[in-house]
């Protein structure tokens, strides 16, 4: 099958999620099964209220708790899927590394390797094992040698289970890792603070090892020419214009110093004061390019003056914070980074928002329908962003949204969610050209098409069901046109139908299973 | 321009449109520079001393008397000097018991509000118990366990404790509140989703948010801490009697109160004993009220632009 040959890069499993409230328990997630591919958009279609958002915030583990609780299921993020690719990709990376200058035997990145590699090819040999026995005839799920492997495997896996994991754990995984986009971009920045600060944040949180490596060979360089560590050069622009290095302001004739980042241009010499402090700072950048989190440096953030060595690190998140506002195409960074979010209209918020989610260059994006609140000619530069970006980083994105539109524009896979439940998950062309679950006809239906005039648009009967008294059986019975006595009983499995289209319906199973 | 830049010359040109806040910034300023050239204004014959009123003994002189230009009170204390020096006295008061009922108000209430669960029951329950007791009359009752001492700045510095502990429950709860609203905000779940500590997301992302209505219930309060710390004075608790202290000098004059009194068979009104400490309060209270309605004014954002 096609897809054992993409990775897997975050897999949900059985998802079941529940709040308790005064009401009594809402059902919000009933075993949720799907997953998202290395470098694809995926995209989360449904109803308001059928659980969309509570998916994306169980993967970052943001469910309030309490009323909130994830019941059971599994979030496997990064786990070994033991494709070949995978491990011909492992293979590279030991030999990028003892080729590489400082290579020692016995050097734990290797190891490290070694290590990966070995789980990657177990979980390779118990998923083929698993496979080959499920595929031949006379299989029992019930068979010991069969529950023996997928215990193993699940006992692998466990370990890249989100939901097993410490709050500790988790933190250093969102914003890193897993990032968010949200509606509201108004709502989602902090009024108090402008869009460099909010940006720097992320990067300081998450990226403290390479500030300090950067601040290292900063200071470096500066110490090596004897100049000051605030001196910038200017290169001449082919219009004749001086362009400063440090921030990229133009000017016209030559200066001192930039009149927008106030960077010296005057090679001054580094001057005695100057340099014992970097050479003071210098030690606590030594530290921190070590270990980010070392004591030492939590203890010396609590001391007037000394505490000033910070500032090196924070020019550095900042400057890397401009770059990521060019990155999001926002004309002048210079002036947006010093602006605060009441001062920018919704697109840039949304534009600056994206920054903040791809500071540190995810592997998963969620964007939680990101351009909802935004009127159509930025929406479109917005999903137009992001699917640059996404080209430029390989970071996976699952976007949630109401919008056909915007999913058929965008997306590579679709999953289509009702009341809890996946309804259907397949290739965007499949599911719109071939829609199977009765939900989703039905959605594809309600909305207007150019090619077809019709008087009135088809609409699906009925409301989204309260969850606390979720239907029996298939929990679109209600509403299906198509119901049967069985769909009140049993709630149909997921079914691949036809390869990587998968929908739980029971008009399917016929010609399956019974 | 930097958008801070921007942002306070638009609050100043807001201040400059509101004539009551300005007034009350005059009154303001008027009195921290009294506060700040005291030792210019009136020279204390005992540097060492400078809150005891030097007194030389005589009737009290009406205002104009040679070398005391507000005249002079019992014992011939000086009134120029009392008032002068009473203005030091009156903000280390104000502004050290506002200020650290605010520390401790913001940290409690902030915790309270944001941990919730028994956190918050036992912080909260806390502050009750200082509620539910008259703030005055506990404080009075703080000073009157504390030891006395001779020493105005010793004494100045119990009536300084025990209004702080009976200042910050108020701030506690307002910060809370504050809290507890701003916690659903998106930006804090986005902080959240950044993988911010809590209490990162606490004392960066929330409490600056909620610290508006603070700030303006504590420009107001500067001046009612003034007028409690000299209504402990008056009645008697606090500072000892002769003390550069708005308050206690007004209680030195309260048997004038009533008008012309009798005294050895002369008529006998020496006014100016309790309108000129009296006056320095009113001017101090009005003018930190004014400002603080004026600085609401300017910073709710709804009535901004």
């Amino acid at each position: 099958m096609k897809m054992e040959q993409q990775e897997t890069l975050l897999e949900i499993r059985n998802l079941y999620t529940n709040f308790y409230t005064y009401q009594g328990v809402v059902k919000a997630l009933d075993g949720i099964n799907f997953s998202l591919i290395k470098g694809e958009t995926f995209g989360l279609v449904g109803e308001t209220g059928c659980g969309k958002s509570v998916t994306a915030n169980c993967v970052m583990r943001l469910i309030p708790i309490p009323p909130g609780k994830i019941e059971r299921g599994n979030i496997y993020f990064m786990a070994p899927t033991g494709s070949e690719k995978e491990i011909a990709d492992i293979q590279a990376r030991i030999y990028g590394v003892k080729a590489g200058a400082g290579f020692k035997e016995g050097d734990a990145r290797v190891k490290n390797l070694e290590g990966e590699m070995k789980e990657a090819k177990e979980v390779g040999r118990l998923k083929a094992e698993i496979a080959s026995m499920s595929s031949s005839p006379g299989f029992d799920s019930k068979d010991a040698r069969y529950v023996e492997v997928s215990k193993q495997l699940d006992k692998i896996l466990s370990r890249y289970d989100l939901l097993s994991r410490s709050e500790d754990y988790m933190r250093k995984i969102r914003g890193k890792y897993i990032s968010m986009i949200f509606q509201e971009p108004m709502t989602a920045l902090n009024p108090v603070f402008q869009a460099g600060d909010q940006i720097a944040e992320v990067i300081l949180l998450h990226e403290r090892k390479e500030l300090a490596e950067a601040v290292l060979r900063h200071i470096d360089a500066s110490k090596k020419d004897n100049s000051s560590y605030h001196k910038a050069s200017f290169s001449k622009t082919d219009k004749g214009e001086l362009r400063c290095s440090s921030c990229g302001a133009l000017m016209a004739t030559e200066q001192a110093s930039c009149p927008q980042c106030g960077a010296s241009f005057s090679s001054q010499p580094l001057r005695g004061l100057e340099s014992t402090k970097l050479s003071f700072y210098r030690r606590f950048y030594k530290t921190m390019a070590v270990d980010p989190n070392a004591r030492s440096l939590r203890w010396a953030a609590k001391i007037p003056f000394v505490r000033r060595y910070q500032k090196l690190m924070k020019q550095e998140a900042w400057k890397r914070a401009e770059m990521m506002l060019r990155l999001v195409r926002i004309p002048d960074p210079k002036n947006v980074i010093k602006s605060y979010p009441h001062e920018l209209s919704g697109g840039m918020q949304q534009r600056v928002m994206i920054a903040m989610a791809m500071a540190c260059k995810p592997q998963v994006l969620i964007a939680d329908e990101p351009t909802t609140a935004l009127d159509v000619t930025i929406q479109a530069q917005i999903l137009k962003l992001m699917r640059d970006l996404q080209e430029e980083t390989g970071t996976s994105i699952l976007l949630i949204t109401h919008n056909l539109g915007v999913v058929a524009e965008v997306c590579n896979r679709l999953g289509v969610m009702y009341a809890g439940v996946m309804a259907e998950i397949g290739s965007v062309q499949a599911i719109f050209k071939e829609p199977m679950h009765p939900y989703t006809q039905g959605l594809l239906n309600s909305i207007p098409k150019v090619t077809v005039g019709v008087s009135r648009l088809d609409i699906i009967e009925g409301n989204v069901p309260n969850l606390v008294k979720p239907p029996t059986g298939c929990r679109f019975n209600p509403r299906c046109p198509y119901t049967m006595g069985i769909c009140k009983k049993v709630k149909p499995p997921m079914l691949e139908v036809k390869p990587g289209h998968f929908v739980a319906c029971h008009l399917y199973m016929k010609g399956g299973a019974s | 321009m930097t958008p801070r830049i921007r942002e306070m010359r638009y609050s100043l040109y807001l201040m400059r449109k509101s004539a009551l806040a300005l007034v009350g910034l005059a009154m303001v300023i008027f009195v921290i520079i009294v506060a700040l050239a005291a030792p210019y204004l009136a020279t204390p014959p005992n540097p060492r001393e400078p809150m005891t009123i030097p007194k030389d003994f005589a009737q009290p002189k009406p205002p104009g008397a040679e070398g005391h230009i507000m005249g002079t009170g019992t014992y011939g204390s000086d009134i120029y000097y009392g008032v002068v020096w009473g203005a030091r006295t009156s903000i280390y008061v104000a502004l050290f018991v506002v200020l650290v009922a605010a520390i401790i108000g913001i940290v409690l209430g902030a915790v309270a509000g944001y941990y919730g669960g028994w956190i918050d029951e036992m912080l909260m329950r806390i502050t009750d118990i200082f509620l539910a007791l008259p703030a005055l009359i506990l404080a009075m009752a703080i000073v009157a366990i504390l030891p006395r001492s001779p020493d105005p700045m010793k004494s100045l510095e119990n009536i300084m404790l025990a209004l702080t502990l009976v200042w910050w429950p108020p701030y506690a709860r307002l910060i809370r509140g504050q809290v507890l609203s701003i916690r659903e905000n998106v930006y804090v779940e986005a902080a959240k989703a950044v993988g911010a500590t809590r209490s990162r997301i606490l004392f960066r992302h929330i409490v600056p948010n909620s610290l508006a209505p603070m700030l303006v219930q504590i420009t107001m309060d500067i001046g009612v801490v003034v007028l409690v710390a000299a209504g402990l004075s008056f009645i008697g608790f606090g500072v000892p009697p002769g003390s550069a202290e708005w308050g206690r000098m007004v209680s030195d004059g309260h048997n004038y109160f009533i008008g012309t009194v009798y005294y050895q068979g002369v008529a006998y009104n020496p006014w100016w004993i309790w309108v000129f400490p009296g006056l320095f309060i009113f001017i101090f209270v009005m003018g930190f009220n004014l400002l603080g309605d004026g600085l609401r004014d300017i910073l709710d954002p709804r009535l901004r632009r």
